[in-house]
């Protein structure tokens, strides 16, 4: 019987042990996530602005030879002030969007000037969007991956516990917008 | 001591499950395949000559400069976009050095009709896309348009292979000579030449670079978790014979590079 009690003692010794480990690891964890959540949309932001500022060049380039296009320039230099201007992840994302179709107008303008796709400058412009396009959707990617762990985690027990513990709440995904997956694409 | 009663046994339960909630989050990232040479010519489209001219150049790139550039030629990516095909092949065979993150692949999907070239993070300032993309241009959609995929596989290697040396101040030796880098039939570039448009193209990509700089090298990055190990530079082994392939060392790729068809 003595035996008996002390082994449940000794138990329940151990589940308060385990409960304070438990707590104290777990407890910073919905911090690192949403540390690891903002230092990926640090990265998202770092390749939106390599595209922002291939920008002036690519519209140079452009205007070399479809000077009288300037409806379509006018839209790219708004939607590129638009997107200095956007904040937050959804502005960001919205801003981001229509700067997208801004260009994707400007280089389907190659179609109508034939002497833009013999312009190696403008072609090496144009590799250099395509790959700042191609990086902003990786790291969009792993952006959202991140966020979808963080709300996954802070919706669902035990992380809901944590997580109210340490005031992190979800995040915001970085969302592609219905205009930008029907914007013209160019065939390259 | 004899047998714990049912509640005793439900507290050890308990016990249990809790330690395995604290160690629960670790997972592996699972690696498939990985390339036993620098040229995994899965779509048979490289000659064996160039094939093995072209494991020795890359071999001899890893083992001066460190970059790891591996060839892969396929079918096809099976419907996948070209750049999320080659970025998870980049990714999953970790190319290039930890830290460094100095990983290029060069993917050709042949009944796609397109090539990618992958660059880690580390050689966006050596490689920028608009130099990349000028290389495709300049060797391999031409030679490609005429049927040479090996030739024009080789050329784009040769050339990528020099720049990146070349910025680290070496000298690669294994020169594919015998590929003339033919414009359409009179005669070919003799190397020579060939090597002048290599440095043309490099003091294209400085000024690139300088006009740009927000484009060079490569942003902070936090939050990443390494595989673990001390990779030391010229102390590898290349132990397992000819063109062995010693495996990625944890470079990091962000979707740099350039892609096309012919």
């Amino acid at each position: 019987m003595n035996g008996k009690f002390w082994t449940t003692l000794g138990i329940i010794a151990g589940i308060i042990l385990v409960l304070a480990v438990m707590t104290i690891s777990q407890y910073n964890r919905p911090i690192t996530m949403k540390e690891a959540v903002d230092a990926q949309w640090a990265q998202v932001e770092n390749q939106l602005k390599r595209r922002y500022d291939l920008i002036p060049n690519l519209v140079e380039s452009v205007r070399g030879y479809a000077a009288q296009e300037q409806e379509i320039f006018l839209g790219v230099a708004q939607a590129r002030k638009a997107y200095f201007s956007a904040e937050g992840v959804d502005g960001r994302a919205r801003a981001a969007s229509e700067l997208e179709g801004a260009l994707s107008r400007l280089l389907l303008l190659q179609e109508r000037y034939p002497e833009l796709k013999s312009n190696e400058n403008f072609l090496r412009l144009q590799d250099s969007l395509e790959g700042a396009e191609n990086r902003i959707s990786v790291e969009r990617k792993r952006y959202n991956d991140q966020v979808r762990a963080l709300n996954t985690y802070v919706k669902t027990f035990p992380g809901v516990l944590f997580a109210s513990l340490t005031g992190v709440g979800p995040s915001a995904y970085f969302e592609v917008s219905e205009a930008e997956q029907e914007a013209p694409k160019v065939k390259f | 001591m004899n047998s714990l009663s049912p509640w005793t046994s439900f507290l050890v339960r308990c016990c249990a499950f809790l330690c395995l909630l604290v160690a629960a989050p670790v997972s592996v990232p699972a690696v498939t395949g990985m390339p036993g040479s620098y040229v995994v010519d899965s779509a048979g489209v490289i000659d064996e000559s160039t094939e093995h001219l072209l494991i020795a150049r890359l071999q001899e790139l890893e083992q001066k400069t460190g970059t790891q550039m591996v060839v892969l030629t396929i079918d096809s990516t099976g419907g996948v976009p070209i750049e999320e095909y080659a970025l998870d092949k980049a990714e999953g065979w970790k190319l290039g050095q930890e830290g460094r993150d100095n990983g290029l692949l060069f993917v050709i999907a042949m009944q796609d009709k397109r090539y990618r070239i992958e660059t880690g993070y580390g050689l966006e300032a050596v490689l920028p896309d608009s130099l990349a993309g000028g290389i495709a241009r300049q060797y391999l959609i031409p030679l490609f348009g005429e049927g040479r995929f090996s030739d024009g596989i080789s050329a784009t290697v040769l050339v990528i292979t020099d720049i990146i040396a070349r910025t680290q101040g070496v000298t690669l030796d294994q020169v594919p000579a015998h590929v003339s880098v033919q414009k359409t039939g009179n005669g070919g570039i003799p190397l020579k030449e060939a090597l002048f448009i290599v440095l043309f193209f490099l003091m294209l990509g400085s000024g690139f670079s300088r006009l740009y700089p927000s484009l060079r090298g490569r942003p902070g990055r936090s939050g990443r978790y390494y595989a673990g190990g001390f990779p030391m530079a010229g102390s590898r082994g290349f132990g397992g014979g000819f063109g062995a392939f010693g495996g990625g060392r944890g470079g990091g790729f962000g979707g740099g590079g350039v892609s096309g068809g012919w």
